[in-house]
């Protein structure tokens, strides 16, 4: 439904005369100001694009880095991961780029597609052996650092206008419910 | 303190209702319907529809943090965030904030309230069911507690009313459990649904899978057009509050008809101390509130007095309005503040389905699927317990928040495509009410507005607890039964509150020795005040309960009413 239409109905439902305020559609938040971005250092700032552009590629539809994921992972990093997992992404981060260099000598931005996800694929496998011994020890290890990034890239990623737009299919006023309907091919993904 | 006669006269009204959330609105409704001047008192800020439900349009990405809570919503609505979707940047605005508000338990007590117009109608689930005779003659038959003073018979018609007016979705079912309603039409299953349905259906006569009935508009009346609701329009962001008025809240409903008639005059701020008994009348005259703002105490008369602060705050107010003939607030039996109950959950099952791949749906159903009780009813109990419970659930073809393996292109492709088909459910069930689960006033502490903290000390006793292996095996068998794959089953410990059902109190009864309201809701021994919240309620059932709350505030006030133009009260 277009915005137009929408302010139509909802004007009535307040009782027709009355102008609607711009303000009934104010954000409770402005998207984030990249100059304002002070969690990580520069180094990690780069680090955190591309690995999140190394899960999230562009293809046919934009990836992380168009649709503005890394600074999203940064501001919900800082303001709502609690210290020790704030920590994991931090340990994470160095942790990637020393197992990278060591295994191809360059960062994971340079690897080839391909590489990229067997690079990552490994580490995975590695991180979440390393998690089970220390389960097995009788720890109870948080999720692990490529745990916790993937799924805050995806979350970003189909969060983000870019996102949710181009790579999936957002439908902000349905307006209507239909249990069943067939999967038509090139369908894609509820946004939301 | 003192008042000119002018200022007397000004504060004076034919009829007060204290609260605004789901139960005051009726009580607003009514009362000016049927032609009373009533003033209507909020203890929060004032939410106006529509203009004030500043995120009910924003996308994801113009949402702080994309709606994920940040640490520093989490610390100061620490125990508001206990359900784990309440505190989010969408709506959590519509929370309390803990550290203004704080309570004491005893044992944990999950307390989530909304201090504004509206109160929780706002952000309630609407699921919508009747109590059935089976509920409301349980405590009479196991003796478990005292009896309703009422019959579903006599609250029937009311159902009806306020169903008519409300706009219930749902389907006729015939259903002895759980009586039909005055339905708009019922939102439809999906195909994973119908497949339970039908599994269950064949397998165990007696249990049933039904819509959800839930309060939303799917094909408004005239008179909810006139009041400018629309239909639903499948955006399932409700809790923001609802731009088309689809949904039942006060905002959009109740407190609107209740403006339309000129006869409302709605207070926000207005945090009500107690209510006010003239020991020569033997009646109350009218409420003593703080205002929220100005710390200024204020005092205002009526004839009728409503209290619709909630289950618990309206316990809290009766047990601080404290007289010669009341020195212990307004009860002479000991049950005020006794009964608490809520229902429990946290127990069900979920399975993964292999079957129609080929098929999605569209739209987001701000409802489910309802599996009326079949324990104790249909089925005799496995367990050792009396009562039973219903599920909620839903079966959804997944979309990108699943867990995918991968990284990249391959990783990126599956992301965006369907996932597939879910199906879970989740068990409500009932809560006896027992002396010991109580709530009082603290004698040390107080808020910030002189107040005495709520003290909760509460918990799920051993019928509650010995239900719940059933409620978690039984939903793992059905799931079974139609052939899900992957079916987990769950059962946390839980924890009251959580079902944000919170009941009892204040309950209801045939005699001033066993109860602190009569059978129209009138306090005994001040007949003038009435209880219609949650407060009120003798026993669980297995149902959400907020229907009921509708109902049985409708019934006082038409009886309030008639009693007030014979004289009586």
């Amino acid at each position: 439904m277009e915005r137009r239409e929408m302010l139509k109905i909802m004007a009535a439902s307040i009782g027709g005369s009355v102008a609607l305020p711009e303000s009934v559609f104010a954000k409770m938040g402005e998207p984030f100001d990249p100059s304002e971005l002070t969690f990580f250092r520069p180094g990690q700032r780069a680090q955190v694009a591309m690995i999140a552009e190394a899960i999230i590629p562009k293809t046919d539809t934009p990836g992380a880095i168009d649709a503005g994921v890394p600074g999203w992972i940064e501001v919900i990093v800082k303001d709502c991961l609690d210290p020790e997992d704030q920590q994991i992404i931090l340990d994470g981060l160095s942790d990637l780029m020393r197992r990278c260099q060591k295994q191809h000598g360059k960062d994971i931005g340079q690897l080839s597609g391909d590489e990229q996800v067997a690079f990552l694929t490994k580490m995975n496998q590695e991180t979440q052996t390393e998690k089970r011994n220390a389960q097995k020890a009788g720890k109870n290890p948080r999720r692990t650092f490529l745990d916790q990034f993937k799924e805050l890239t995806k979350f970003c990623y189909a969060s983000s206008e870019v996102g949710a737009t181009e790579a999936f299919e957002f439908v902000f006023v349905p307006g209507q419910w239909i249990a069943s309907k067939p999967l038509e091919p090139g369908q894609k993904v509820w946004a939301m | 303190m003192n008042l000119n006669t002018k200022g007397k006269a000004e504060h004076t009204f034919d009829a007060i209702v204290v609260g605004s959330g789901i139960s005051g609105g009726w009580a607003a409704k009514e009362l000016t319907e049927k032609g009373l001047k009533t003033l209507v008192l909020e203890r929060g800020h004032d939410v106006k529809h529509i203009i004030d439900y500043k995120t009910a349009n924003s996308a994801p990405w113009q949402l702080n943090w994309m709606n994920k809570p940040s640490r520093d919503m989490l610390k100061q609505q620490s125990k508001q965030a206990r359900t784990g979707y309440t505190v989010k940047p969408e709506a959590g605005y519509l929370f309390v904030d803990d550290e203004d508000h704080p309570y004491e338990e005893v044992k944990r007590f999950d307390w989530m309230r909304g201090y504004h117009t509206g109160g929780r109608s706002l952000m309630w689930g609407k699921q919508s069911y009747r109590l059935s005779p089976l509920d409301m003659e349980a405590n009479a038959k196991d003796g478990s507690s005292i009896p309703w003073p009422i019959s579903y018979d006599e609250l029937a018609p009311w159902y009806d009313y306020v169903e008519r007016f409300a706009g219930i979705s749902g389907s006729k079912e015939g259903l002895a459990q759980l009586p039909d309603g005055v339905f708009q039409p019922p939102m439809d299953l999906t195909p994973a649904e119908l497949d339970l349905k039908a599994a269950i259906e064949k397998k165990w006569k007696g249990r049933h899978l039904i819509p959800g009935r839930v309060a939303h508009l799917t094909a408004p009346t005239e008179e909810q057009i006139a009041l400018g609701r629309a239909s639903c329009q499948y955006r399932n962001l409700c809790r923001r509050g609802c731009p088309f008025g689809a949904y039942f809240s006060s905002q959009a409903a109740t407190l609107k008809a209740a403006a339309n008639t000129g006869k409302m005059t709605l207070r926000p701020h207005s945090i009500v101390h107690s209510v006010i008994y003239d020991e020569k009348t033997e009646k109350a005259i009218g409420v003593r509130l703080i205002d929220e703002v100005t710390f200024e105490t204020i005092e205002y008369y009526a004839k009728i007095i409503f209290l619709n602060a909630s289950t618990v705050a309206s316990t809290a107010i009766l047990m601080n309005s404290k007289s010669r003939r009341f020195p212990n607030g307004m009860d002479e039996s000991g049950s005020l503040g006794g009964y608490l109950m809520d229902h429990h959950l946290g127990v069900g099952a979920s399975g993964v389905l292999d079957t129609h791949q080929d098929k999605i749906h569209y739209g987001r159903r701000p409802n489910g699927f309802y599996i009326p009780r079949f324990r104790n009813f249909s089925e005799k109990a496995k367990g050792n317990y009396i009562r039973g419970y219903g599920y909620q659930g839903g079966g959804m073809r997944q979309g990108w928040n699943r867990w995918i393996d991968g990284f990249g292109a391959e990783f990126k492709k599956k992301l965006t495509s369907f996932g597939p088909w879910t199906i879970g459910m989740g068990g409500f069930g009932e809560c006896l009410p027992y002396e010991n689960n109580r709530i009082s006033l603290s004698k040390k502490k107080t808020d910030k507005w002189g107040l005495p903290l709520v003290v909760a000390d509460a918990e799920f006793q051993e019928n509650e607890l010995n239900m719940r292996e059933d409620m978690m095996n039984d939903a793992g068998e059905m799931l079974e039964a139609m052939g899900a794959k992957n079916v987990r089953t769950r059962n946390r410990k839980p924890s009251i509150g959580l079902g944000i059902h919170e009941m009892g109190t204040a309950r209801m009864g045939s005699s001033p020795k066993e109860s602190v309201l009569n059978k129209h809701n009138q306090v005994w021994g001040a007949e003038n005040v009435f209880c219609t919240d949650g407060s009120a309620m003798v026993s669980a059932g297995c149902q959400n309960p907020s229907l009921t709350y509708m109902a049985l505030t409708a019934r006082a006030v038409d009886f309030a009413v008639s009693e007030m133009k014979k004289g009586n009260l």
